[in-house]
């Protein structure tokens, strides 16, 4: 018995830690099948993503607005530090997402375009499954791109609303192969330099391959001087472009009732 | 014929003395001016032909590559060189001057007479031999520099007008750029110059005996002490005549011109960079040569038999050679060299990772 419940504590732990994907409609929009090709889709997103993600459909906000609704849904049924929410307000029609953790960096203000500009054609013919799957695979495309690791070399900044990129300690470890280069790399030059300069000393016979001892001062006249011009080439670089993310991420955030940080946006169709 | 000169006091054979710059007689210690004593040479001579030792001596015969004379002071016998022009005799010791060496067509315009004695030579020598690490001790003694001749070396002077045609790849850059892209212009021209510059007293060694490797560092020589040749100034001392004649010597005035024409035309390129394959032409017009004899104190010693070549300008006291180096001292300074600044590297590696 003991040895149960130690299993069931260790399998809550082990998946509280992993990613979630929820479908909630309340409306029931979806059949069945839809639900579960939508769930699919999503299922695959989160794990390659490593972001929560979720479907809520509803036929309005409950009065509290779209970002509220969103963010509370998200909070209380998928409460996970790095999620994506998508909410479809079937009688406003209108679509909100709510991010937060690294969903917000992923899925920042530009990328929330992006999603919804993905989404639209489907949403405006009603073909509600693809676009649910077309929000999945956005959401996915973008985590490619704005990977985990580079939200982790950032910070939030509220009053900007952008994501600083912070320059990490490294962990110091001590390099013996430093140190073994560092004392083969000197020693060699300098017992090469130092034999080679006493070897010169050594040597003074030569060839003198100029006359200046022997040229009069100021004797030297230029008689002529002409300059042909032949040709003329042009190159042109590249500048680089800054596409390093970081820094130019930027996501308006705010807290939910619950106190998390949330980043999100909306639109109509 | 043969050469010496007498002393009128004592009867021995007078040398030139380079500190007083007179002839002095070694014997006696009495002193001669050089043209007086030249005139008492020359009068002596009209009546050689009634005196019957001069008609012994100056009695020569060639085999090929050397010359066979009795010296007139011991009646020994004398075997010289075709270049050799001044000597000693091997059995007496006594200077000879072999006088139709001089003669003619062969008579060097001006000579330098020596400067510095053999004593200021040895000590010039061993400050030569002093603070070289890599040198063997035992050089020291091998070395026989009591044994170091002087000696006098043919050489052509050469005065000139040399003149100097390049032409010079060159190329020019312009920079710009906009939001995109950097951008580089590269004009290309060929720019012609021509220019001429004069050489004055641009010495040419004229005997195949002696390497040009030592004679040209050897230089430059003050040509303002160099006196009208007068073979009295040989007495004591060896000499050599040419055997590379003025229009041999006078390419190498061409190679050595050659450089200092370019580095004068290229620095008038201006603006402009130099790119690759610039082409030169160089004549040399107008000049004149001269045949002139210039003092060395020279050293040739044998050590682990190899033979090691010295010579010392008598004039302005510069000394050229190659010296023997010691592998084991080379390898001392090697190994010392390494650990020293291979364990301060290592040190500074290992203070910044802990720091």
């Amino acid at each position: 018995m003991k040895k149960i419940a130690v299993f069931l504590v260790f399998c809550l732990f082990v998946f509280s830690l992993e990613a979630m994907t929820l479908v909630e409609d309340r409306i029931g929009l979806l059949s069945e099948t839809e639900k579960k090709y939508v769930l699919s889709t999503l299922d695959k997103a989160s794990q390659e993503s490593g972001l929560s993600l979720g479907v809520v459909i509803a036929n309005g906000s409950e009065g509290k607005g779209d970002m509220a609704f969103a963010d509370d849904f998200y909070d209380m049924y998928i409460n996970d530090d790095d999620g994506v929410l998508l909410f479809l307000n079937y009688g406003e029609r209108s679509v909100y997402i709510s991010t937060t953790g690294y969903g917000m960096y992923a899925v920042d203000d530009s990328g929330e375009e992006i999603v919804f500009d993905a989404m639209m054609p489907n949403l405006e013919r009603g073909e509600w499954a693809e676009a649910f799957s077309v929000f999945a695979l956005s959401v996915l495309e973008l985590a490619r791109d704005y990977t985990y690791s580079d939200y982790g070399n950032t910070v939030y900044d509220m009053d900007t609303g952008r994501f600083m990129e912070v320059e990490r300690e490294e962990e110091k470890t001590f390099d013996w192969a430093l140190v073994v280069i560092s004392f083969l790399v000197p020693g060699i030059a300098a017992g090469i330099i130092t034999t080679c300069v006493m070897k010169s000393k050594l040597k003074s016979e030569r060839m003198v391959d100029n006359a200046e001892d022997y040229v009069v001062p100021s004797s030297f006249v230029l008689n002529v001087s002409k300059d042909i011009f032949l040709y003329s080439t042009v190159s042109k670089v590249k500048k680089p472009q800054n596409n390093s993310g970081s820094s130019s991420r930027s996501s308006s955030g705010h807290f939910s009732s619950s106190g998390r940080m949330h980043g999100g946006g909306g639109r109509r169709f | 014929m043969l050469q010496e000169f007498k002393c009128p006091n004592c009867g021995g054979s007078v040398e030139f003395d380079w500190s007083s710059q007179n002839m002095k007689c070694p014997y006696c210690d009495t002193e001669f001016d050089t043209e007086g004593l030249k005139e008492a040479k020359a009068e002596e001579e009209r009546f050689s032909s009634d005196r019957a030792s001069f008609e012994k001596s100056g009695r020569m015969w060639q085999e090929e590559g050397v010359r066979h004379y009795i010296c007139p002071s011991c009646g020994g016998e004398i075997i010289a060189e075709n270049t050799e022009a001044a000597l000693s005799c091997p059995w007496c010791g006594n200077p000879v001057v072999l006088k139709e060496q001089f003669e003619g067509e062969l008579r060097p315009d001006l000579v330098i007479p020596f400067k510095k004695g053999k004593e200021e030579a040895k000590e010039m020598f061993y400050k030569h031999l002093s603070g070289k690490k890599l040198l063997p001790p035992i050089f020291h003694e091998k070395a026989h520099i009591d044994e170091i001749k002087g000696v006098y070396v043919p050489v052509w002077i050469f005065d000139a007008e040399i003149n100097g045609h390049m032409s010079i790849p060159a190329f020019r850059t312009t920079v710009w750029s906009d939001a995109k892209y950097t951008y580089t212009r590269t004009s290309h021209f060929l720019l012609l110059r021509d220019g001429r510059m004069e050489v004055k007293n641009l010495p040419v060694d004229g005997s195949t005996k002696m390497p040009d490797s030592i004679m040209e560092p050897l230089g430059p020589w003050k040509m303002e002490d160099a006196v009208d040749f007068e073979t009295a100034y040989l007495s004591g001392y060896l000499a050599d005549k040419y055997d590379v004649d003025a229009d041999e010597s006078s390419k190498r005035v061409l190679e050595r011109a050659k450089s200092s024409v370019e580095k004068r035309l290229s620095a008038t390129i201006g603006p402009y960079m130099r790119g690759p394959g610039a082409h030169s032409d160089i004549s040399m017009t107008g000049g004149r040569e001269r045949y002139v004899l210039l003092p060395l104190w020279i050293l040739r010693t044998k050590y682990e038999g190899k033979d090691w070549y010295f010579a010392m300008n008598a004039q302005t006291g510069k000394l050229v050679g190659n010296l023997p180096m010691d592998k084991g001292r080379r390898n001392k300074y090697f190994l010392l060299a390494f650990f020293s600044c291979g364990l301060v590297g290592a040190l500074i590696s290992t203070l910044v990772q802990i720091l």
